[in-house]
């Protein structure tokens, strides 16, 4: 607390002698002429500043200025660009009119940023995606995916098609925070990684934070993926939907009390599972799944607005296989994920400069394996949960047009139910049950923004946690370092301390403007993740399983260091950048040879911690405007593991560096955007990455006079490189007359254009089954696994009523 | 260009439904295989005469083309810790070293692995424990004419489904692993692809024309013997001491019409030998999928007592056993075999051969085996 004390006097000092004088502020308030709803996202450029920047909530954006004349212009997909031109000499706040027309869309504005934001933005490494922006990209089912639009930006990568998440800068996918409205999504993903959970109608913006998190961040080394949900600003009934392959969506906004109370509710549901029948090998196999997203927005004066987001989602498939779980055998198997979450948020303004944000989050998780049994009802259940609460509040001043800061409080808890087998009326089987883990995060943090000179600016931050884990609780005690023999077990009572853990995270950035538009900049952030998600399959399933902080296994701590140069060229209408980044983990999990994690009560024994390092050069190009427009990146990156073992079985790699799953050096990803007339745009995404490390054989072996491949060495080979081309057509509201409310776009998705079949894996396997005489490597062949291998056709009727 | 509405009042809310196209197909297999890779697969077991232990290494024969040969001339023993005894184990014909016919492992003796390689290299095991054999109280087969989706032949397949029932011994952690082998009549020992048998060997005829092969009928009866090719375990965790009912063993397919009989073995392991065996059920019979288990290497109890880093593959397993068969009466089934045998072409003429005796081998056996009525 006294280095944090310290850190406030300091910025005060700062504050103090650097205000300045002639500055007022504008606010640009921005509404749809025909609905006079209010806009979010609308893009606000101020052409004497070169500055700007969206509309956040209620339409509104604000920015302090020195005294001068003005021009300024709102953009926004879909509407009539709007340019308004004042003096300002005092505070003032203008109302700008959109007006929708199908005709002028070549102003569209894909980065979602203004035009100097790259050049003018302290924190490095995000980036922000509007649903408008996402709307644009093919994915494969033809619909906003939040997940699939982040692949697309510079390193972020993912597994494949089925990866239940994202890999940002080489990370491991349960190191990304994914977050939706403050509260914490554990399973982003539907159907095992081919769709993002996220209902696509409530999606407001995404901000990626892949180099310097924030200091209101935390608990995850790799990155932030911070999902927010539409306001509700709607002053009538507005409906929206869409029907497609993928999944049929709703949904509705409207006041409930003029100008006091409004709603927005979102579904999606997926039930196309009737067509599995017509196929032999699926007509068992059952794949649903639903999301609904529910936000209200009261504001019952001018200082108070609360906003309550409700979150739902469940997931249940049904595979036709024999499957066997330690000793539990059906002939088929089910799962079963549910994810409820609640966040409570209420922002109180103080003046017109200063907020206090309280958020009460609950984020519950819960996944199930079912197990049917044969002729009976009755249903075995392997299921686990995870209970997450939070409580933050958080102050936020803005000093002058120089300085800004903000700080606050963060309580989490995590309450981990890893594992529970119900074996209903099942006889000669017991339940079992694994003990709850209760973890407690403290936090406090500070945020200064200050801008010392034109060219300079800078990005202060501080985080400080301690995580607690509390009883009750059983520790085993080994008999030595690497051994698995338990000598005696620690039990610790319910609210005992079992272990703590924590630390200082500064957080830092900076900006030197060296030209116009031109400027370098650094960052370094140190994080620790208390939370890991630990698996022994080729990806992470939602199923597997999580893990909080213990005597044994310790805390990731990630330190990320960061360099870039960003330049805007052609009077802003093409930006290009190149970024460096090094991050070195501590502490990194990865599970030992032929380890399993069910109902295994003691983990740390399968489980083995090291180091990582990751490591890249990211070159951007982004042409934002014109009738084409698009971007691509080009990344450079390594990424890698080691671990110390003193025991031969312990070892990795024999304790030598080797390349992580997630290491892919070369990863190419660009999106143009053809504006063909007022009816058509046609988009095109191209994706080329280096095949992902996977593990052959070094020697082969009978046992049981059947062939069986041994490996000494992970990820000692590559798959085939990945690559893929999407295309979308999209016809904008083809059957409406300019000004009717309802408006209907057709979107036809082509997802893997010239049907490349990328290899997901490979594994080995005996060719024959059994009575083998001699062993040569003819006795195994190898099986490239694929989820598509042709081109995915889909067509989606979207449609707006307002 | 704009489109035609007509396009679009058409096609109405008709969407095109793309179809799975996700696949599994085999390609050219990578290795990075490596040679002088020792792999020891031994047992002490309570059953006269069926300890073994084989030694095999990997090798490049003419330097390209990996192989793995049998370790020969190798000193093979086991030492009973408790009582000092010690038991040679002798050299087969096959490479496989086993023990006296007479010699049966009890349930508590604790025995450890010696073995000295002709170029002086020692490998030793931890000492194990013979754990006591469960019974096997019976073994079922019941039948299906849907029993699996077989990708080799795209379709739901005939077939049993092989079980059995056991009770689990109560307040001890008991570990099982199960071997079965089935046994089928062969009726044709031998064919001679273009050429005819000649003085017990497949002469090529020179001929263009005439049948592609001649086939020669086992005299007199034979049966193939099949090794499965899953090695399934099991742990009592979740059913100490329960009477297990059904329990699935494996998956028989009807690839032939003829009737069966199956032996199923089971193994009272101790946990580490489970830990093995569960490695490499993960490698033989889970390596498939979308979320297969990741590879991992067979490292048991083995190690060289002169040299820590040097690297010995498999295990030394201690294990009391349990043998049931089943004979599988196939004659009542209407469904048609996965397969069907080629037909049996006879070379024609009075002294030709017609027949070949039945070999007898670890896959093959003259001998009408027991519990084939």
């Amino acid at each position: 607390m006294i280095i944090q004390r310290y850190f406030f006097l300091i910025c005060s000092v700062l504050a103090a002698i650097n205000v300045q004088s002639q500055i007022n502020e504008l606010t640009v308030e921005v509404r749809d002429n025909t609905a006079s709803t209010l806009m979010e996202f609308a893009n606000i450029f101020i052409v004497q500043c070169s500055c700007g920047g969206t509309t956040e909530r209620a339409g509104i954006f604000k920015i302090n200025l020195e005294e001068n004349e003005y021009s300024i212009i709102t953009s926004m997909i879909g509407y009539e660009n709007d340019t308004t031109t004042i003096f300002l000499n005092e505070k003032k706040l203008i109302k700008v009119k959109l007006s929708p027309t199908g005709y002028l869309l070549e102003n569209i504005t894909v980065t979602g940023e203004q035009s100097k934001d790259n050049i003018n933005r302290t924190v490095m490494g995000v980036q922000r995606l509007s649903s408008e922006k996402m709307r644009l990209l093919p994915t494969a089912a033809g619909e906003v995916d939040v997940l699939s639009s982040l692949s697309m930006l510079a390193g972020v990568g993912s597994a494949g098609e089925a990866s239940n998440g994202l890999s940002v800068r080489g990370g491991s996918l349960d190191q990304n925070l994914v977050l939706m409205d403050y509260a914490p999504i554990f399973n982003p993903t539907h159907l095992f990684g081919l769709f993002s959970i996220f209902t696509p109608e409530a999606v407001g913006s995404v901000d990626l934070y892949r180099s310097n998190m924030p200091s209101r961040y935390g608990g995850r080394i790799s990155s932030v993926v911070d999902v927010k949900v539409k306001d509700p600003n709607a002053e009538q009934l507005n409906l929206s939907g869409g029907i497609g392959f993928a999944s049929t969506r709703f949904s509705l906004e409207t006041p409930i009390i003029k100008n006091k109370l409004t709603i927005l509710a979102s579904t999606r549901f997926f039930y196309n599972d009737f067509l599995f029948s017509a196929i032999d090998e699926l007509k068992n196999t059952k794949a649903n799944f639903i999301d609904g997203t529910i936000k209200l927005k009261y504001l019952p004066n001018e200082k108070n607005s609360f906003f309550f987001t409700g979150f739902f989602s469940n997931d249940f498939y049904q595979l036709d296989i024999s499957s066997k779980i330690n000793s539990i055998t059906s002939s088929s198997n089910q799962y079963d994920y549910t994810t409820i979450n609640g966040t409570l948020n209420w922002l109180h303004t103080i003046g017109t400069k200063a907020s206090i944000r309280t958020t009460l989050v609950n984020s519950d998780y819960s996944p199930k394996i079912l197990f049917p049994q044969e002729g009976n009802n009755n249903v075995i259940t392997y299921e686990s949960r995870i209970q997450y609460r939070s409580l933050q509040s958080e102050f936020a001043k803005e000093i002058n047009v120089n300085w800004k800061y903000l700080t606050g409080i963060q309580i989490d808890q995590t309450i981990l139910s890893p594992g529970a087998l119900l074996p209903g009326t099942a006889e000669g089987i017991e339940e079992k049950k694994l003990a709850n883990e209760n973890g407690l995060e403290l936090s406090s943090f500070a945020n200064v923004d200050w801008v010392p000179s034109e060219k300079v600016s800078l990005s202060l931050g501080l985080r400080y946690t301690r995580f607690i884990l509390l009883g009750a609780y059983e520790e085993a005690q080994y008999d030595g370092l690497e051994s698995e023999e338990i000598v005696s077990i620690n039990s610790f009572s319910k609210g005992e301390v079992v272990k703590t853990y924590g630390g200082l995270e500064p957080r830092f950035g900076a900006r030197w403007k060296i030209a116009a538009s031109t400027s370098i900049k650094g960052s370094y952030s140190l994080t620790r993740q208390y939370l890991q998600n630990i698996y022994n399959s080729t990806t992470p399933l939602p199923t597997s399983r999580w893990k909080t902080s213990d005597k044994y296994i310790t805390p990731q701590v990630g330190q990320t260091y960061s360099l870039g140069i960003y330049q805007n060229l052609k009077n802003d209408n093409v930006s290009i950048s190149l970024e460096g980044y090094y991050r070195s983990i501590e502490n990194v999990l990865d599970f030992k040879s032929g380890a399993d994690f069910f109902l295994e009560k003691f983990i740390e024994k399968d489980v083995v911690q090291g180091k990582g390092k990751t490591y890249g050069l990211e070159f951007s190009f982004a042409k934002p405007k014109g009738k084409i427009n698009g971007w691509f990146n080009y990344t450079w990156s390594k990424s890698l593991r080691k671990f110390e073992a003193i025991e031969l079985k312990n070892r990795i790699n024999n304790n030598n560096w080797f390349n992580s799953d997630f290491d892919r050096p070369h990863v190419f990803n660009g999106t143009i955007n053809i504006e063909y007339n007022e009816f058509n745009t046609f988009s095109f995404n191209f994706i080329y990455q280096t095949g992902k490390p996977y593990t052959i054989p070094n020697a082969i072996f009978a046992v049981n006079s059947v062939a069986v491949p041994i490996y000494l060495e992970r990820n000692n080979s590559r798959l085939p490189d990945y690559h893929r081309l999407d295309f979308s057509w999209r016809i904008h509201n083809i059957t409406t007359k300019k000004q009717k409310r309802w408006k209907g776009d057709w979107i036809v998705t082509v997802y893997n254009l010239y049907g490349r079949n990328n290899a997901y894996n490979k594994y080995f396997k005996a060719k024959q089954a059994g009575g083998l005489t001699n062993v040569t490597q003819g006795a195994l062949g190898a099986y490239q696994v694929s989820i598509f291998n042709s081109a995915l056709v889909s067509l989606t009727y979207s449609f707006k009523f307002q | 260009m704009k489109i035609p509405k007509m396009f679009f009042s058409l096609i109405g809310f008709l969407m095109l439904i793309p179809i799975y196209q996700g696949c599994v197909e085999q390609v050219d297999a990578e290795f990075d295989l490596q040679s002088d890779i020792i792999f020891v697969d031994g047992y002490v077991l309570t059953e006269p005469g069926t300890s073994s232990v084989t030694i095999s290494k990997s090798t490049f024969q003419n330097q390209t083309t990996y192989q793995v040969v049998n370790v020969l001339n190798a000193s093979v023993q086991i030492e009973n810790i408790n009582t000092g005894e010690i038991i040679e184990f002798i050299e087969d014909v096959s490479g496989i070293y086993g023990c006296p016919s007479n010699f049966a492992a009890s349930t508590g003796e604790e025995w450890k692995l010696y073995v000295e390689l002709e170029d002086g290299r020692r490998i030793e095991s931890n000492s194990q424990i013979v754990t006591s054999p469960v019974l096997i109280d019976s073994v079922h087969a019941v039948y299906s004419p849907e029993i699996e989706f077989n990708t080799q032949f795209d379709r739901l397949v005939p077939g049993h489904r092989l079980s059995i029932d056991w009770q689990d011994p109560a307040n001890e952690e008991n570990f099982q692993l199960w071997k079965y082998r089935t046994f089928e009549p062969l009726f044709v020992c031998k064919t001679c692809q273009r050429g005819v048998l000649r003085n017990g060997e497949c002469e090529p005829t020179g001929l263009n024309w005439g049948p592609d092969y001649y086939s020669y009928v086992c005299i007199p009866d034979c049966w193939q013997i099949n090794i499965g090719k899953e090695l399934p375990i099991f742990n009592d965790r979740l059913e100490d001491g329960e009477m297990i009912t059904e329990r699935e063993i494996a998956i028989l397919p009807m690839y032939q019409k003829p009737s069966i009989l199956v032996e199923v073995q089971q193994f009272s392991l101790d946990e580490s030998a489970y830990e093995y065996f569960k490695v490499v059920n993960s490698q033989v019979s889970q390596s498939g999928g979308l979320n297969a288990p990741p590879p991992a290497a067979l490292l048991g109890n083995l190690f060289n007592p002169n040299d820590a880093s040097d690297l010995i593959l498999g295990n030394f397993t201690a294990a009391g056993i349990s043998t049931k068969r089943l004979f599988i009466d196939r004659s009542q089934i209407t469904e048609y075999a996965i397969t069907s045998p080629d037909p049996i072409i006879l070379e024609n003429c009075p002294t030709c051969p017609t027949s070949y005796p039945c070999m007898e081998s670890f896959t093959r056996t003259g001998i009408k085996p027991n519990g084939w009525p």
